[in-house]
């Protein structure tokens, strides 16, 4: 798609992208013989092959990955403000709502490609060090990863809307991050507040495990299309109406 | 702002707010069972009525019924405990009152008695004090307690019973369980020779009761707990008077026997705010007196 390429291979050259990328695949492979010598010296098993990427995935939605989503958000749209470098895809003969959706695609991609890296590195980590590593833990774990991507993305499209009044990348990523920390305190401090907001389903792929395709689960879904669809089209407006 | 815009807000935002208000109101097994527990917590007095069993590939190794009736506000309490370790059967009784204990077991027919001292006595009276929280910490704790939970509050299912009671069920898998759960079983379980030889000394002055200690068989790999079914029952006035567990835990031992244990506790309330505890009357009976240690570290 026009400026899909373009976007993708910004947000992805960079030296810190390719950085995170390894580190975020390191990880795992590095925490999985440490547990195995921890489980072993303390003699309990808290983790086994079937569980360790749950557990990888449920640190991963709750601090890593979000940081890196306000990251890569702060790059695509402040940052490239701040650069002034946005200007020159403005003159492009591209409409802005491409632009926008092309950010907002390669956004989305690079996630999944974070998510994706994780989910593998973990599930392997998982099969050579620890005991008891099932098929079925293999197929819970995909399934995992990928149903994350749902409320990590309506995170990012709450953080790509509140961007666009911000003309600075590293004024945004600390935003940003504020911003993720007030929404955990909500979650916590105020349960019937914390229902409108999507970090309440960040780790709901627990959710479907515990109760597969329920009212409730149906209800979250719904809840967090509709709030993608929301700011999808709040910040496409406001991008569409900024001034360069 | 032009009205296709508007409108698609409009509209997501409706959606929005349907999927929320779906998504709460199933909650309600959840909600009986804060409820219940709040209201069973200001109970004065009960009879309750234990049981337990470990059964190990199909075979039950160890059972305990109980019988306890509980006075709370008169701080007295009896409770008749009868024990099946190895196909052995033993029973033993418990009296207590704010001035002694006394314990009679199946081995003999002599009765242990325990004078209370006062200072105890204000010590279990202070402790009960701290343990009716303000209603503020009790807000606190709820709040902490719903988030923690989340995951787990829809899971919980609720039936009606031909009885009027109404039973909760939280049925968790292997995934299901957190890790800090899967830990301390694993952990408890792999260390389990040293703590019997810790606890060798516990008894009741002469009286020991190593021998009612199950022998559990000792897991060294594998150790996961692959489920755990929890029911609730509550009665019509939402007391919670039934509560069961099955703990499915599965090891391989030393020699790379497959084991798998299975914890069965159950406990029934009963008599709620009308149970009085029975009395025993040592008239006439073997007495033998019990004295606290005075090493430091007395019970």
């Amino acid at each position: 798609m026009l400026n899909v390429r373009n976007e993708w291979m910004k947000l992805i050259r960079k030296r810190s992208a390719i950085a995170l990328l390894v580190i975020s695949g390191l990880l795992p492979l590095v925490a999985g013989p440490i547990i195995n010598v921890l489980q072993n010296r303390f003699s309990f098993t808290a983790f086994d092959g079937e569980s360790f990427p749950l557990v990888m995935l449920s640190l991963a939605v709750s601090f890593y990955l979000p940081l890196l989503l306000a990251l890569a958000i702060s790059d695509v749209f402040s940052g490239e403000q701040e650069q002034k470098t946005l200007s020159f895809l403005l003159v492009r003969p591209i409409s802005r709502m491409k632009i926008f959706k092309s950010k907002t695609i390669s956004t989305g991609l690079y996630l999944l490609a974070l998510l994706l890296i994780i989910c593998i590195s973990s599930i392997l980590s998982g099969a050579i060090w620890l005991e008891n590593f099932t098929v079925h833990g293999l197929f819970l774990a995909v399934v995992s990863f990928m149903l994350s991507w749902i409320p990590l993305m309506a995170l990012g499209l709450l953080f790509m809307f509140l961007v666009q009044w911000i003309g600075s990348g590293s004024r945004a990523l600390t935003f940003s991050i504020i911003l993720y920390l007030a929404m955990m305190v909500v979650n916590f401090l105020f349960p019937g507040l914390a229902r409108w907001l999507p970090t309440y389903d960040t780790n709901w792929y627990q959710r479907w495990i515990n109760s597969g395709l329920n009212t409730l689960v149906m209800g979250r879904c719904l809840y967090l299309l509709s709030w993608c669809a929301m700011f999808y089209t709040l910040g496409y407006y406001k991008f569409s109406k900024k001034e360069f | 702002m032009n009205t296709k815009i508007l409108s698609a807000v409009g509209i997501s935002g409706l959606l929005m707010a349907g999927g929320v208000l779906s998504a709460s109101a199933s909650a309600s097994g959840y909600d009986l069972f804060k409820t219940s527990v709040k209201k069973t917590q200001h109970v004065n007095s009960f009879t309750a009525n234990v049981q337990a069993s470990l059964k190990d590939n199909d075979t039950v190794i160890y059972s305990v019924n109980s019988l306890n009736k509980e006075n709370l506000k008169a701080d007295s309490g009896s409770s008749t405990v009868s024990v099946i370790n190895n196909g052995q059967k033993s029973n033993v009784e418990f009296y207590n009152n704010n001035q002694q204990s006394v314990v009679k077991s199946s081995k003999d027919n002599k009765y242990y008695v325990k004078q209370e001292r006062e200072k105890k006595w204000d010590d279990s009276k202070k402790k009960h004090e701290e343990e009716s929280f303000s209603a503020q910490k009790q807000k606190d704790i709820e709040a902490i307690f719903d988030a923690l939970t989340k995951n787990y509050q829809d899971s919980v299912t609720s039936k009606q019973l031909p009885n009027g009671n109404t039973q909760l069920e939280l049925d968790l898998s292997k995934n299901e369980i957190p890790a800090v759960g899967q830990a301390v079983m694993s952990f408890f379980l792999k260390n389990l020779d040293q703590q019997t030889g810790e606890k060798v000394h516990e008894g009741f002055g002469p009286l020991q009761f190593a021998d009612l200690k199950p022998s559990i068989p000792q897991l060294v790999k594998n150790i996961s707990v692959s489920r755990v079914d929890l029911k609730g029952e509550v009665n019509p006035d939402q007391y919670l008077t039934g509560q069961k567990a099955d703990v499915y835990v599965s090891g391989t031992d030393a020699s790379g026997k497959e084991h798998n244990l299975v914890l069965h506790i159950s406990s029934n309330l009963d008599n709620l705010n009308k149970t009085n505890a029975s009395t025993i009357d040592l008239n006439g009976k073997t007495v033998v007196k019990v004295q606290d240690r005075h090493d430091g570290h007395e019970d």
